[in-house]
């Protein structure tokens, strides 16, 4: 036995974190649905419906929230919902690339892994678990070290160590539907390996990957957020968790600016779970 | 659980830490422009940049210098501090009790009430309770760390002014052992319970699941039957399965309960490990970050053995022949 690892933390001691919050997932999928689909709107339509450039001083400075300044001003006077609006925008686009790039590569580690066994599993798990155990956080910020600041560099990182829990879902999943009839069907028809991986294996793993994808778009979101907060991020770029980080030194004068984007961030991230959880519940049951 | 099965454990970790080493080497090596510069940063004197060429080997072939420095590592020399002007692990080593107050204190406080959260809502399922802790933990379990520290601080500290803001001691604590111990606790307590948030929501949410998952199958059925008392049934038989996934759970997100404390003690200026990494790449001190990105790699690498050992040790189905 030499998959030892495997073993000794069995798919089965990987409990979602989000399951069993549900009342049949309706009432939490459609709170989730508004909440993200809400600020993900507000990102999309930044142009219109942000009131100032988030950049501008437009304003008193630190004037609290009022009917001129929804959210409240900043230390030089710059409207603080426009740069939530505005922040709605960088956070998306990164928790959006940044999925996306963790799911290809976690869909094509699991198919590989699942669906070729043997050698090729054996030397992807050790991958896979050797990007587990890296400190995303901290290597992230060592690649700004050496590299200097950038947004690119976090999102390529973070995509390069966010796909192994993808990975290992689409794996297992992929060994029990390889066992299919429709598989066999499929090979018996003289259908390649590539063939079985796109037309039969790879719509079946979608559902699982969207409920995954999901949830990474929120873990990336709040990684990224903790590294703008720390002044880690693009300063020109307006992102939630840098508006955070400048409110840190008014939490004492403006509690608002410290307030709102987190906030933001919470609500976002949480309509994801929500989102993930319900649909996640919806497929298991197979309803 | 067999001595093999420690051993294998123990054999995979060669490829993981030579893996870690080779990704960090390979940053060093990939740097933009000048690697001593990057290194060093831009205002260090030739001696410095002298001594970090001849630290990182930069003059010799690649092969030559990735075994110096994987044999410099192994002696436990990391070089030396630009900003500092003192060996990377004596600036990296003087940081780790404050960080590890820290995230212990986390640590075991998130994982005893989140255990016993998730024990006392899997019991009373549906109850208000329950849905009240549930609301909670789903907010507390998707909120950045920075926010609960933020509104902790909003509201603790500078509103109710029940906990100190800043700092890990007050500069001149009067009285002795004893009230400089408490002074400690008092600045701890804060950013502790903001670090243990997320944890804390995680293990009471996984918990709840896997207890009320274990307490409807039949051998807990059978032992009730058997005319076990609930106490008994629910200690001796269902929680220690339904356990396992928490162990697992706390034992790998090691690394993310120190990249929260990186961000929490920026926040409450707690003087760990974490201010240093942010003060040390504000003045452009790579070879600190390259230090304590080797030690949590490390630690991370170690606590999962832990864990994998832990669960063979703890799960009765686990037999490895």
């Amino acid at each position: 036995m030499s998959d030892v690892r495997r073993e000794a933390t069995p798919e089965h001691a990987r409990v979602s974190i989000l399951r069993g919050s549900s009342d049949g997932g309706t009432r939490s999928a459609a709170v989730g649905a508004l909440l993200a689909g809400g600020t993900l709107a507000l990102g999309i339509s930044a142009p219109w419906v942000s009131p100032f450039d988030p950049l501008a001083i437009v304003g008193p400075s630190l004037s609290p929230p009022s009917l001129q300044h929804l959210l409240g001003t900043d230390a030089l006077g710059r409207d603080l919902w426009s740069g939530i609006v505005w922040g709605a925008r960088a956070s998306w686009l990164i928790g959006l690339t940044t999925a996306l790039m963790t799911a290809a590569i976690g869909v094509l580690v699991g198919i590989a892994s699942g669906l070729r066994g043997g050698r090729t599993d054996h030397v992807l798990m050790r991958v896979t678990e050797f990007f587990q155990a890296l400190p995303r956080f901290f290597l992230v910020i060592l690649v700004l070290a050496m590299f200097g600041a950038g947004m690119d560099r976090v999102v390529l990182v973070l995509a390069l160590t966010s796909w192994t829990g993808l990975a290992r879902v689409v794996r297992s999943e992929v060994m029990s539907l390889r066992e299919h009839d429709f598989v066999a069907a499929a090979r018996a028809a003289g259908a390649t390996e590539l063939q079985v991986a796109v037309g039969e294996i790879l719509p079946n793993v979608l559902p699982v990957v969207t409920v995954l994808f999901g949830l990474t778009v929120g873990r990336v979101m709040l990684i990224e957020a903790s590294l703008s907060f720390l002044g880690l991020g693009d300063p020109s770029v307006v992102s939630w968790g840098a508006l955070a980080g400048q409110g840190q030194a008014f939490l004492r004068s403006a509690w608002w600016l410290a307030t709102f984007p987190g906030a933001a961030i919470a609500a976002s991230v949480l309509g994801l779970n929500l989102l993930g959880d319900a649909l996640n519940e919806r497929w298991a049951t197979g309803e | 659980m067999t001595r093999r099965y420690v051993l294998e454990r123990l054999v995979q970790l060669i490829p993981t830490v030579a893996g870690i080493l080779l990704v960090s080497f390979i940053l060093i090596q990939a740097a933009p422009g000048d690697p001593i510069l990057a290194l060093a940063g831009e205002h260090g004197d030739e001696a410095y940049y002298a001594a970090m060429r001849e630290h990182f080997a930069l003059d010799e072939p690649i092969a030559t210098r990735l075994l110096t420095y994987v044999e410099r590592l192994a002696r436990g020399d990391l070089g030396m501090s630009r900003s500092q002007g003192r060996p990377v692990s004596v600036v990296v080593w003087e940081r780790v009790p404050a960080t590890l107050l820290l995230t212990g204190t986390a640590l075991l406080f998130s994982s005893a009430v989140g255990v016993l959260l998730g024990v006392l809502t899997a019991l009373r399922r549906g109850s208000g309770w329950d849905l009240a802790a549930n609301a909670i933990t789903l907010g507390l379990y998707a909120a950045p760390v920075f926010w609960v520290g933020q509104v902790a601080l909003l509201v603790f500290a500078m509103g109710v002014g029940l906990f100190p803001a800043f700092g890990m001691r007050d500069p001149d604590p009067a009285g002795g052992w004893s009230a400089a111990a408490l002074d400690t606790l008092r600045h701890l307590a804060l950013p502790a319970l903001v670090l243990a948030s997320q944890q804390l929501a995680g293990v009471a949410r996984v918990t709840r699941t896997t207890v009320s998952r274990e307490l409807g199958k039949d051998y807990v059925r059978a032992a009730y039957a058997k005319g076990l008392p609930g106490r008994i049934v629910l200690t001796r038989h269902a929680l220690r399965l339904a356990l396992l996934p928490v162990v697992t759970l706390v034992g790998h997100r090691v690394g993310y309960l120190l990249g929260g404390a990186v961000v929490v003690e920026s926040i409450f200026g707690w003087p760990g490990l974490g201010t240093l990494l942010l003060s040390s790449l504000q003045s452009r001190d790579a070879p600190v970050v390259l230090g304590i990105f080797l030690l949590v790699a490390g630690v991370v690498v170690l606590a999962n053995l832990v864990t994998d050992l832990l669960y063979g040790l703890l799960d009765p189905r686990v037999r490895y022949v």
